[in-house]
């Protein structure tokens, strides 16, 4: 868990969801152990861990741009936040499943044989390797740029060196979370367009009592749209009301959209990746089961980092 | 701002979308949250909401390159037997 939210600091969390998933599948397999408690806590700690850095999910990444703090203003000040409440979601998430983990660990009788493709494995880690190191020198609008041209490569020159035909790769893209989005894009432009945006908006100001809370009024109003229409949209609508340089206002919206998507499966889309990935392994991850880590650890997130901004950033 | 007959539309979509999304089957079908967001927003165009430009314009091009490309690399990175390399070391 913590490795896992230390990687989602440094490259996309999606992109570590999407790397970490087959790996604790087949890892609690091996070991006999309940898969699910393991899938709520990578999916949990990756949202964590992104709120750190301006490239550690797409919402800080759009926030970087909109606001124009500086890469090490952000991460100073975001990044001691993420460990206390990485520390605490740890916390509670073994509560949650302390029965299933407190089971011993037993040892598989045999591991499965490796099969490696030692010259495709040397490439393809190769050019994993440059698109992370390009991802640390670029700037947010590039790290797509980046991506894409790093999966040409591999589709390109893996089926060269492996047995694996660029078919065979093109087919293991899980195609139905790149539709999941273009449908949810369409949708979202929907709800904006046609004014329903802003009367939720509207709705949510009557209810928190205007712009008297600041801080705490955009902390939850961002918590309940995020996990309503999801939290990029939800900090693309909200942008348009927070004021330029107020950095309290920003680092606050990136953290409250992000911990806010712990609380279901749907609040944020590594959590959709995670569950999907698993389902595509063979495990089922229930709302149930998510829930009942995730909206303790959502709760307590929020309202320690909102405490923490509050006190570190002048507003 | 949409007239009141997209704004009762969209809310309407938008609602039912969210609704069954929430749902993992309907009775003895099955429900996939990706189908279910597609036909929303295939329906934002039915009904009007949308023009074709902006149901195309909206869909951020950015956050797609960045998965495709990434996905790309993972599929890489399985085909050479990457995961079971690392889940045997961990299991050990």
């Amino acid at each position: 868990m913590v490795a896992t939210a230390f990687l989602s600091a440094l490259v996309l969390n999606d992109a570590i969801a999407l790397l970490m998933t087959p790996i604790v599948v087949r890892s609690a397999k091996s070991l006999k152990v309940k898969p699910v408690p393991y899938l709520v806590a990578l999916a949990l700690a990756a949202n964590i861990g992104s709120v750190a850095t301006e490239i550690g999910n797409p919402q800080n990444a759009y926030i970087a741009i909109a606001s124009g703090i500086p890469f090490l203003t952000f991460t100073t000040i975001l990044l001691p936040v993420t460990l206390v409440l990485l520390t605490v979601g740890i916390g509670l998430v073994w509560l949650a499943f302390r029965k299933d983990l407190a089971a011993p660990l037993e040892r598989a009788d045999h591991l499965p044989p490796v099969h490696l493709e030692r010259n495709g494995l040397a490439v393809t880690l190769g050019i994993a390797f440059g698109v992370v190191a390009a991802f640390f020198l670029s700037t947010p609008a590039w790290l797509p740029v980046i991506a894409i041209v790093g999966g040409a490569l591999v589709f390109f020159f893996v089926p060269f060196l492996t047995k694996a035909t660029p078919r065979a790769l093109v087919t293991k893209v899980d195609w139905s979370i790149v539709l999941f989005f273009v449908g949810l894009f369409v949708l979202l432009e929907g709800v904006q367009v046609s004014g329903l945006s802003d009367r939720i908006e509207e709705g949510f100001t009557m209810a928190f009592g205007g712009r008297s809370g600041g801080l705490v009024w955009l902390t939850g109003l961002s918590a309940i749209l995020s996990n309503l229409i999801s939290n990029v949209p939800a900090v693309l609508l909200l942008a348009q009301v927070v004021p330029a340089g107020s950095n309290q206002l920003w680092l606050a919206l990136a953290s409250s959209s992000t911990l806010a998507g712990n609380a279901t499966i749907l609040g944020a889309a590594c959590n959709v990746i995670v569950v999907q990935i698993a389902a595509r392994e063979g495990v089922e991850v229930s709302m149930k089961d998510f829930v009942k880590a995730g909206l303790p650890v959502t709760i307590a997130t929020l309202v320690l980092s909102t405490a923490i901004i509050a006190l570190l950033v002048p507003a | 701002m949409g007239s009141p007959y997209t704004l009762a539309a969209a809310t309407a979509i938008f609602v039912g979308t969210y609704v069954l999304m929430s749902f993992r089957n309907l009775g003895r079908f099955p429900l996939d949250r990706p189908a279910v967001a597609l036909l929303g927003g295939a329906l934002m165009l039915l009904a009007g909401v949308l023009t074709p430009q902006q149901a195309m314009g909206a869909i951020n091009l950015d956050v797609i390159l960045l998965l495709v490309g990434m996905m790309l690399l993972v599929s890489g990175l399985e085909v050479c037997g990457f995961f079971d390399l690392v889940s045997t070391r961990i299991a050990e």
